[in-house]
């Protein structure tokens, strides 16, 4: 398993499968629907209190 | 919630080394390029172009750009997340180290010690002390986000933590090195030969990628926001915007390799990744510019908000830039000629430079505690000479560059090479002028912001803010 793994032929395929997947869940996480309120609020935490 | 108390004076020091080096590094870049237009300029061992050409690259990148970075990022990680600061005594190692570095880098180029690693040219000695104040700087930063008191924590701090962390990894990966002994200045890299060049190239790009970028978002999703009143365009545009540029970055780095004994697959990978890389940046762009939707009117009020804007049009122009150059046949021209410089400085003084002064700007009278500054005046005018001085700084250097590869590769009909190279050197001799003219203009309106900061800070110019201000009530 850790052979087929780390083999020269799989791991680029699996490295390039798991960046992919990942990225794609952060995506359909941040615009999944439903969310965009909530996501949306945190715009405003520089905003919020004064600076001094 | 109380009034948490800020620790401001961290931030004025590092926002003073910031003016401080900025000038020290502008100058220097002056002086090179006036060694470029005239050679006998270069006087002596210590001050030949080889050596302070590393000295201005690192004066502008680390201590110019790292104390803006090391200033703004306390700043904000304080104010976004509701909290004083942690550790103030690490937090002031983090200060005096780093200052400690960079004239232990600086003094070295003069000497002549170098690893000869383009931007990361410190010896090993200064790569360790580094990696201390740089793993403090992590602790305080990380210790801050820990004990806010904002559930959420801010694009801007995640930006930061990136580079923070990157930067940490790219030094450790790239600076392995054996000293011949623990009393010589002189190491000798772990890597050799094409390995060595692969690793160079992840780390000098990546130095771009997260210290020359991934931070000053940081600064653009904090202060662009804050200075228009108004918030980013999209926060969901900004969680994709951090993970594409994240996962994007770290690959372009062969690019700087084309055409060289890396293999072909990894030159492709370099140019694939170098590509991509085009939609993340545009996209941080459009959030930052479209956060004025609306409100376009404040551009015309507004020079400090004005530069910040133009950094960001000048941020969209070269990372359109980038790409183009890293593809191999556009490469096969560009690559070793002043194109690239003219690229780089369009980065470096349209975005890096321009974000920070909009920065300086904003943040010198919240912290000296003063009604604004002493003149949005000479605000405007710092603004227009320093973009005149780009704009005939990289308009010179396309035309050279571009005519530069074009000598080079010319044949004539018996196949023999058209052009000496110093015939190459003549013919780019009126555009270094042109340069060193765009260097001094930017200089002097970066003089001219010396002084309204300082007339800000210094004096009665500009009326005290009243000493006990009120927490105003949360929107």
């Amino acid at each position: 398993m850790m052979d087929w793994l780390t083999s020269h032929e799989t791991a680029g395929t699996i490295g390039l499968l798991f960046f992919f997947i990942v990225f794609a869940g952060i995506a359909i996480w941040a615009y999944r629907p439903g969310v965009k309120q909530e996501m949306e609020s945190h715009k405003y935490i520089p905003l919020k209190g004064d600076e001094v | 919630m109380d009034k948490p108390e800020y620790n401001d004076e961290i931030v004025k020091k590092f926002t003073i080394a910031t003016i401080f080096w900025g000038i020290a590094g502008f100058t220097a870049g002056v002086f090179i390029a006036l060694q470029m237009a005239f050679p006998q300029l270069n006087i002596g061992e210590y001050l030949t172009f080889g050596r302070l050409r590393p000295l201005h690259t690192s004066a502008v990148i680390f201590a110019f750009g790292g104390n803006a970075l090391f200033a703004t990022s306390y700043f904000i990680v304080q104010r976004t997340c509701r909290t004083r600061l942690w550790g103030d005594g690490f937090a002031n190692f983090t200060f005096w180290g780093y200052q400690a570095f960079i004239v232990m880098a600086a003094s070295g180029y003069l000497m002549g010690i170098t690893q000869a690693k383009e931007y990361a040219e410190p010896e090993w000695y200064a790569d360790i002390w580094l990696t201390i104040v740089w793993v403090c700087y992590l602790l305080v930063f990380m210790m801050t986000l820990k004990k806010r008191r904002e559930p959420h924590i801010y694009v801007a701090n995640w930006f930061y933590l990136a580079f923070i962390v990157t930067v940490a990894v790219l030094h450790l990966g790239n600076n392995i090195s054996i000293p011949v002994s623990l009393t010589s200045t002189k190491s000798y890299s772990l890597f050799a030969g094409v390995q060595s060049a692969l690793i160079q190239w992840w780390y000098g790009h990546n130095a771009v990628g997260f210290f020359l970028t991934a931070g000053f978002l940081g600064m653009m999703y904090y202060f662009v926001p804050k200075r228009a009143e108004r918030p980013v365009y999209s926060y969901r545009l900004s969680i994709l915007h951090f993970w594409s540029l994240i996962f994007i970055y770290i690959w372009a780095g062969p690019h700087h390799l084309h055409y060289t004994a890396l293999p072909d697959w990894a030159q492709t990978l370099g140019m694939t990744f170098s590509i991509m890389l085009w939609m993340p940046s545009w996209g941080g762009m459009i959030n930052g510019m479209m956060t004025l939707s609306g409100a376009w009117h404040k551009l015309r009020q507004d020079p400090v908000l004005r530069f910040m804007i133009i950094s960001l049009a000048f941020y969209g122009m070269s990372t359109f830039e980038g790409p183009l150059m890293s593809i191999k046949t556009v490469n096969a021209l560009s690559h070793y000629t002043d194109w690239t410089i003219g690229h780089v400085h369009s980065g470096a003084l349209g975005w890096v430079a321009f974000i920070s002064f909009g920065a300086l700007y904003h943040l010198v009278p919240v912290l000296w505690r003063k009604q604004g500054l002493y003149s949005m005046r000479l605000v405007n005018t710092h603004l227009w000479i320093a973009t005149i001085g780009i704009v005939l700084y990289i308009t010179a250097m396309w035309v050279s560059g571009i005519m530069q590869g074009l000598m080079w590769r010319s044949y004539d009909s018996m196949g023999f090479l058209q052009y000496s190279f110093v015939e190459t050197v003549m013919a780019m001799h009126p555009f270094y002028l042109i340069r060193a003219l765009g260097g001094i203009l930017f200089l002097s309106g970066a003089l001219i912001m010396v002084y309204n900061l300082y007339k800000t800070i210094k004096g009665d110019s500009v009326p005290a803010l009243a000493a006990d201000v009120k927490e105003a009530a949360h929107a």
